[in-house]
């Protein structure tokens, strides 16, 4: 009941900063786009007809209603096709930021509460995968995968879990040395329990922060990798597949099969950007940028 | 300071050995026979062979990272399956390009990120500082190919005002010393060429620098907002210093230190962005390199790109970490 109570308060602080506000709206709305795409979609978003290839939307007049947001280099429609790739685009940051996740909370936990060689050989390993620019990291791992979408989750995950793992494994540095930790071990707590029911529930604030602005990160990181040509596959529907071949597009003068799939793009990765820093600021003031 | 350096270089070390550890095991991991995938799909059998022998695929995994550790140590990246070329020799060529990009697109970055940032803390609340960071938002959350590709359509093809793709018209003809074309250009004293070359780098650069921009804008507001809420900045103005002195002198110099640190940082993330920004203006740099090899399966041009990128990124994170501690006196006893 409490846990119920604390996160009603959390949500009423956090509608009080209002460009958390604004970012939880965007978010609720792709959210609701993506569990019922097919109520809102004018058109099946797999269907081309080489006849209707490149027609622009609604600005050009009443007769180019059926295709709102015009049609791409297959006649396929653009604005079905976006509304549909939001739940591909979703799916991919939130399963990419589970892997991250899960692998960098257990990577943090057991480097920060053990520390000594552990700590060491983990944060070495985290400090190799740092290295690499996260999108040159991504397209590597894909070299060695093989292009497809679930590899591409896969790939994204692991290159957001070096940043999980170092905001867990400070967080758990902290906790490691409070009082109550110390009165948990004198009763004869296990590590495992200690780590479970005291260190974990304690690292969750940052976690939730980083995991929402993770999100927004890794749907930009899938949406390069789609338009690399090394994500989604066609002709399925996914934001960034959808601007490969952008060249062809703009030299035929169609603006709208390129500008709106980026634009959702963009308005997404602001949601979570939106309510990622609302939720950092809740959390630590100080940070406020 | 010569302590910590000393310090910090030894502790780049193991991180370039698992780098190139993981540079290493992208082909093992690359499906098929690793002489294969060394080779190439379409070379002959003796080929497979010799990539088998010259590389030591036949023996433990041990034994083959120690054989391809040595040779890339000394230079040797292998050969490029598309071209047939050395490795290291085709990324050598092409790193000038990336590097003369990046270092436009942060300077773009840092003028603008930090002029608006430095704005927006002054007049903190007002119309423009409102403005900037709702910019500086929307600048963090644009997808850097897109962007690139809008800039394309407005300024390249709608308006026809700037150049989308290369670094230099057909045209024009420029003696290459450093490979950096804007530098060359002034050196051989080549005025066409040095305008012609800058317009080619006014939109890849927009395109690269709009996000690191954005951090830089961001991380200087917040930064001068602290500084200035401090007490030495209210004796200032009691003693009755110019505003300007407060704030470009003493305020300006305390905040700097985070905001180097962001710029160092940034400038190693350009690397990760060149990749996208260089595939859509057909920037001959590494980036494109990188991905033309991935798509051509070259895996000797994947792995010696890669590292090659690593390292230096690995290298400026390096360079920041010193000036910080260079500027920051306070990190060098931790």
């Amino acid at each position: 009941m409490r846990s119920i109570e604390s996160i009603a308060e959390a949500l009423r602080l956090l509608c009080r900063n209002r460009a958390a506000l604004v970012g939880l709206v965007i978010l609720g709305v792709y959210v609701f786009v993506a569990l019922f795409p097919w109520l809102l979609a004018p058109n099946d978003p797999l269907k081309r007809d080489l006849a209707l290839r490149y027609r622009p939307g609604f600005w050009a007049g009443k007769e180019f209603a059926r295709f709102p947001l015009g049609t791409d280099y297959l006649g396929r429609c653009v604005l079905s096709r976006i509304l549909w790739g939001t739940r591909t685009s979703l799916l991919v940051g939130v399963i990419a930021v589970s892997i991250s996740t899960g692998l960098g909370m257990f990577l943090g936990l057991l480097s920060g509460y053990f520390g000594g060689w552990v700590d060491m050989v983990l944060m070495r390993v985290v400090d190799v995968l740092f290295a690499f620019p996260s999108i040159l990291l991504a397209i590597t791992i894909m070299a060695a995968l093989g292009p497809g979408l679930e590899k591409a989750m896969i790939a994204i995950g692991i290159v957001y879990t070096p940043q999980m793992a170092r905001v867990v494994r400070s967080v758990t540095l902290v906790i490691r040395e409070m009082e109550f930790i110390e009165a948990e071990r004198a009763l004869g707590a296990s590590h495992a329990r200690i780590i479970w029911y005291h260190i974990l529930p304690n690292t969750l604030p940052p976690v939730v922060v980083y995991a929402t602005l993770g999100v927004a990160g890794a749907i930009l990181d899938a949406a390069a990798l789609g338009f690399l040509g090394l994500g989604a596959m066609p002709p399925a529907p996914e934001w960034g597949a959808m601007l490969s071949g952008s060249h062809k597009a703009l030299t035929s003068g169609a603006w709208w099969a390129v500008a709106f799939p980026g634009l959702a793009i963009m308005t997404a990765v602001l949601g979570l950007n939106l309510l990622g820093d609302g939720m950092r600021d809740l959390l630590d003031p100080r940070l406020r940028m | 300071m010569v302590r910590y350096v000393l310090r910090r270089l030894l502790f780049t070390i193991p991180v370039l050995f698992g780098v190139s550890l993981v540079v290493f095991l992208v082909v093992r991991l690359a499906p098929g026979d690793p002489a294969k995938v060394m080779a190439g799909e379409h070379a002959s059998l003796e080929f497979i062979e010799a990539m088998r022998v010259r590389w030591g695929l036949d023996r433990p995994l041990y034994v083959q990272y120690g054989i391809w550790l040595s040779r890339v140590l000394r230079g040797d990246l292998g050969l490029s399956i598309a071209t047939k070329a050395p490795v290291l020799q085709e990324v050598l060529e092409r790193f000038p390009a990336t590097l003369e990009l990046s270092l436009v697109a942060m300077v773009f970055a840092t003028v603008f990120g930090m002029a608006a940032g430095i704005l927006s803390a002054v007049r903190q609340y007002s119309l423009f500082d409102y403005l900037a960071m709702v910019g500086a938002l929307i600048g963090i959350s644009v997808p850097v190919f897109w962007l690139g590709l809008m800039l394309m359509l407005f300024f390249g093809l709608s308006l026809d005002l700037l150049p989308i793709s290369g670094r230099l018209d057909p045209g024009i003809t420029l003696r290459t010393i450093t490979g950096l074309y804007l530098l060359d250009a002034l050196l051989t004293r080549n005025g066409k060429a040095f305008v012609n070359a800058l317009a080619h780098l006014v939109l890849p650069g927009i395109a690269l620098g709009t996000i690191p921009m954005a951090l830089i804008a961001r991380m200087t507001r917040s930064a001068m907002l602290e500084v200035i809420r401090q007490d030495f900045i209210r004796t200032e103005r009691a003693k009755g210093l110019p505003e300007r002195l407060v704030i470009y002198r003493h305020a300006l110099q305390n905040a700097l230190i985070p905001i180097v640190t962001v710029i160092g940082m940034e400038f190693g993330l350009l690397l990760g962005g060149a990749i996208l920004t260089e595939t859509i203006f057909a920037w001959p740099g590494l980036g494109r390199y990188t991905v033309d090899a991935v798509y051509a399966r070259d895996y000797p041009a994947i792995q010696g790109a890669v590292l090659f990128i690593a390292c230096v990124f690995v290298v400026v994170n390096l360079v920041t970490d010193i000036l910080y501690a260079y500027i920051n006196p306070r990190i060098r006893y931790r």
